[in-house]
């Protein structure tokens, strides 16, 4: 009995911060907020849920696999969010007007727009 | 293992894919509201993620743990197009 409370409420509320992640994509005013509330709010929220289904089935085939998946997840997403950043700061994206950043003042490193 | 396995209620899962599809639907309007091929980038980005999430009910409802290795080829998957998109938008100034 216990174990189906806990699977239902890490479910519910992994399902609910996907929603989160998607209502701040939306929501965001410019692109660095998105990219801040998607890749964290997305990877938590499929990290709950996956801990939710290991309540589910305590096979040691499901214990290692979404091991391996939230692992997996949380090292990449931040190389993605890495690289989309990179790549917005490069091509000077646009802030929203008030962010305060000191990229403003200092010029880009020249290391960023080589191609 | 030590401790009987849980069963979900249908109430509480049809919640999560309501939830999954709210999502998916505010995603896409990013996807086509967004003023610059990075913002589609990132909603795609978490697109992944979301339909990671959907793979892993399927595996919940169905009591298939093959839908486990679905959810991790999408990570991977979603992972590389992301990166590869960063690198095809590059000095794009659209």
């Amino acid at each position: 009995m216990i174990s189906t409370i806990i699977a239902s409420s890490l479910v519910l509320l992994g399902s609910f911060f996907v929603l989160l992640a998607s209502i701040g994509v939306l929501k965001m005013p410019d692109f660095y907020s998105r990219l801040h509330t998607a890749t964290k709010a997305g990877a938590f929220g499929s990290a709950l849920v996956l801990l939710g289904y290991l309540f589910i089935e305590p096979s040691l085939r499901v214990i290692i696999q979404s091991v391996l998946i939230i692992g997996f997840f949380y090292l990449t997403a931040p190389v993605a969010a890495h690289a989309m950043a990179r790549i917005a700061m490069g091509d000077k994206m646009p802030m929203w007007k008030r962010s305060e950043s000191d990229q403003k003042t200092t010029k880009p490193s020249p290391s960023d727009t080589k191609d | 293992m030590f401790f009987e396995p849980g069963e979900i209620p249908s109430i509480v899962f049809e919640i999560a894919q309501w939830m999954i599809a709210l999502s998916i639907l505010l995603t896409f309007i990013r996807i086509l509201k967004g003023p610059s091929g990075l913002d589609r980038i990132v909603a795609l980005d978490l697109l992944s993620a979301i339909i990671l999430v959907q793979c892993v009910l399927f595996a919940i409802e169905s009591k298939l743990p093959l839908y486990l290795d679905i959810a991790f080829v999408i990570a991977v998957i979603g992972f590389i197009s992301t990166v590869a998109f960063t690198q095809f938008l590059k000095h794009r100034h659209d």
